[in-house]
């Protein structure tokens, strides 16, 4: 009998009890792991009826004659903005550059003027 | 007890059989349990772990093998995880290549509560791997891979594990014959 063998052959019958609540805490883990997993498979089901609805819901909106698609025709001139009728005005420089209390910017100075990179 | 019954039963997540499982099994586990932890909560915590670790992953249990085996694996498996989490195992030592024996004698003479009372005095890093070696009958090798050390490491733990062990058993050997022998003189 090597040393191994002694030492298992004395230790194999080693019984030692645990404490009586021991499986109380087991069997509450066990019942709240279920509850969980539960809660997890709820959770998914109420997911996906939730996408399932919305899916319907939104195929049911599209079709709806209020929200009929259509294409608008854009003209070619369309990027050419023309100077708005009141800024032609040539007593422009009379209008107010404070409205509210808040300074707002002279469209027809900037017009005329523009903004131009300072270069030394 | 019908293992196969109650293994049916645990399959199906019965309680009852759960619970038979447990009534059978939980003192030999608590005794693995107390030769790697000697705290009496920490053993009860690896225990309920791992009982509910066989329960929760039953099915991965594949019926060519032994049950008990299986279940004994687990419950090692926990022990050395609570042992990693203190992080207290001093793991490295210069290797002695000197083996250390035991007397048979001396294991003979000790009950096996003696015994288990000396495997819990060792330190945490000797205590595992002397468990998992003698008495689980791992390879160093795989000792190494358990543990995350080296092999080296592991045979020098065992090394000293014996050493130390002996002492502990010679003591308690003397204070035993001291006491008997006080004991008839009475």
């Amino acid at each position: 009998m090597n040393q191994k063998d002694i030492w298992q052959d004395r230790l194999k019958d080693v019984r030692i009890n645990p404490s009586r609540n021991l499986w109380f805490k087991i069997e509450n883990r066990l019942d709240t792991d279920i509850r969980n997993s539960r809660r997890t498979i709820l959770g998914v089901a109420a997911a996906v009826v939730l996408m399932i609805v919305a899916y319907f819901a939104g195929i049911r909106s599209v079709a709806s004659p209020e929200y009929t698609p259509m294409t608008l025709e854009i003209n070619d001139q369309a990027s050419e903005v023309p100077l708005p009728v009141e800024y032609q005005n040539p007593a422009i420089k009379e209008l107010h550059y404070k409205k509210g209390g808040h300074l707002i910017p002279n469209a027809r100075a900037l017009w005329e003027n523009p903004l131009v990179p300072k270069v030394n | 007890m019908q293992l196969e019954k109650v293994l049916r039963g645990i399959r199906k997540k019965d309680r009852r059989a759960q619970q038979m499982l447990y009534d059978h099994y939980a003192p030999i586990f608590m005794g693995i349990a107390m030769r790697y932890l000697t705290n009496l909560v920490e053993a009860e915590d690896a225990l309920a772990e791992a009982f509910i670790k066989i329960f929760t992953r039953i099915h991965t249990f594949e019926d060519k093998g032994s049950f008990e085996g299986w279940m004994k694996r687990i419950v090692i498996n926990e022990c050395l995880m609570i042992l990693r989490q203190k992080r207290s195992q001093q793991l490295y030592l210069t290797l002695d290549d000197v083996d250390v024996e035991i007397e048979p004698e001396v294991i003979g003479r000790l009950t096996a509560e003696e015994l288990m009372e000396a495997i819990q005095e060792l330190p945490d890093g000797y205590r595992t791997v002397f468990n998992l070696y003698e008495i689980e009958g791992f390879k160093h090798r795989e000792i190494a891979e358990k543990l995350d050390v080296s092999i080296h490491t592991s045979k020098s733990q065992l090394i000293m594990a014996k050493r130390k062990l002996r002492e502990i058993l010679k003591k308690n050997l003397i204070i035993n014959n001291y006491e008997s022998e006080g004991h008839m003189a009475g």
